[in-house]
């Protein structure tokens, strides 16, 4: 194929979205008079474009939804509904997938779930800073930092969702951990740590304060 | 009455006006989305998502806009957002590279032209489908996908490009 066919590709493909000058046009339609290669794509072209202008008429559309419907949910949703949201959201994230690996957990979630997480995170753990620290346990208090962060991006116009679900994870991971963590605690023999023994390391994560070694 | 007529309507809230626009536009989105994404349970999503986003934005709407236009720059971006949490990697658009790896092997089976689409890459795809379907112009397309007019005109005619060599056989062409 040459270059003059090649540039009339374009042109061919500029008439069909409207967007073709009446001098290019002049060109094309003397082209497409002495060359059956590009007459065969135009038509082609033609077909397609026809094709795909038509809407698929095997679609089931879902039910129309209700503009009441919508403003309780949007614009009047009340705190208690804002706060079950974001449960939902959080029982969403961590137990319909994020445990067991399954990314796809966050696909899922439908736009408005999103309205009642912000107001949550961001008001309840807005704080990280003033926060009593000594009563959380470094763990803890970095969970309760990455719940302020997903909040916060989540409050954004453009939520970066790649972001979320790298923060979304290492939360869960987090937890997971503090989960684990805990639950070891019940096996273990607080009087035979060692200074520098993964117990230790352990119970420093969990914030369980430091006994004095014994001899 | 005409969209910009019911337009006006759903802007002092009239749910019915609301249900007309739906039940004229909802298939088209749908098909819109499902043929974008390449999966129906998403586009229905898209189509609850678009019309919601629609009410929301009512007021944004003016009457010179041309309606068609906005619902899709509204539908157009929800399937953006919602690719981009399936593939949150961007990935680049192939261009002429990689162009003509995907000839069926039985070069006799004409394919499908749905099935042609869903060789295209996704950019390639929304840029074709918001024009042919969505009606939007080069520079609105450009607008929403952050690409300038003739690289949107690029990338509809490499689209176009692309369906050809997949519906019509080489050697078909070369005669
Ligand atoms: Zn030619």
């Amino acid at each position: 194929m040459n270059n003059i066919c090649r540039a009339m590709e374009m042109l061919v493909s500029v008439m069909l979205d409207g967007e073709i000058s009446s001098s290019e046009k002049e060109v094309l339609f003397l082209h497409l008079g002495e060359c059956s290669h590009c007459r065969r794509f135009y038509e082609e072209q033609r077909k397609y474009h026809e094709f795909l202008g038509r809407t698929q008429d095997d679609l089931d559309v879902p039910a129309c939804p209700s503009l009441s419907e919508q403003h309780a949910k949007i614009i009047r949703m009340p705190r208690y509904l804002q706060i079950g949201a974001a449960v939902i959201l959080l029982a969403l994230s961590f137990y319909g997938g994020f445990l067991s690996g399954d990314k796809k957990a966050l696909e899922r979630i439908p736009t408005y779930a999103r309205v009642g997480a912000p107001a949550v995170w961001a008001r309840n753990s807005s704080l990280p800073m003033e926060m009593d620290r000594k009563q959380l346990s470094p763990l803890q208090n970095l969970i309760s930092e990455y719940q302020f962060w997903i909040g916060n991006e989540l409050g954004r116009d453009e939520v970066n969702w790649q972001k979320v679900r790298t923060m979304l994870d290492t939360l869960g991971s987090l937890r997971t951990d503090l989960e684990l963590l805990s639950l070891q605690m019940g096996f273990m023999d607080g009087t035979l740590q060692k200074k520098d023994s993964p117990q230790n390391t352990w119970l420093q994560l969990l914030g369980v304060k430091k006994q004095e070694e014994s001899l | 009455m005409n969209d910009e007529e019911l337009m006006e309507l759903i802007q002092n809230d009239d749910e019915t006006a609301f249900r007309i626009l739906y039940a004229r536009w909802s298939r088209r989105i749908m098909s819109y989305a499902s043929r974008a994404l390449q999966d129906r349970r998403e586009a229905e999503d898209i189509v609850q998502e678009t019309f919601m986003a629609l009410f929301k934005s009512r007021k944004r709407y003016e009457a010179r806009d041309r309606f068609p236009s906005f619902l899709f720059t509204i539908a157009g971006n929800a399937v953006r957002s919602r690719f981009r949490i399936k593939r949150p990697i961007p990935v680049e658009d192939p261009g002429e590279f990689g162009e003509g790896l995907h000839y069926s092997q039985d070069i006799e089976a004409k394919l499908d032209m749905e099935e042609a689409l869903s060789q295209l890459s996704f950019e390639q795809r929304e840029a074709l489908l918001l024009a042919v379907m969505g009606g939007m112009n080069y520079r609105e397309i450009g607008v929403m996908t952050g690409s300038s007019e003739s690289a949107v005109a690029q990338r509809i005619c490499r689209a176009r490009r692309r369906l050809y060599d997949i519906m019509v056989p080489p050697e078909e062409v070369a005669k």
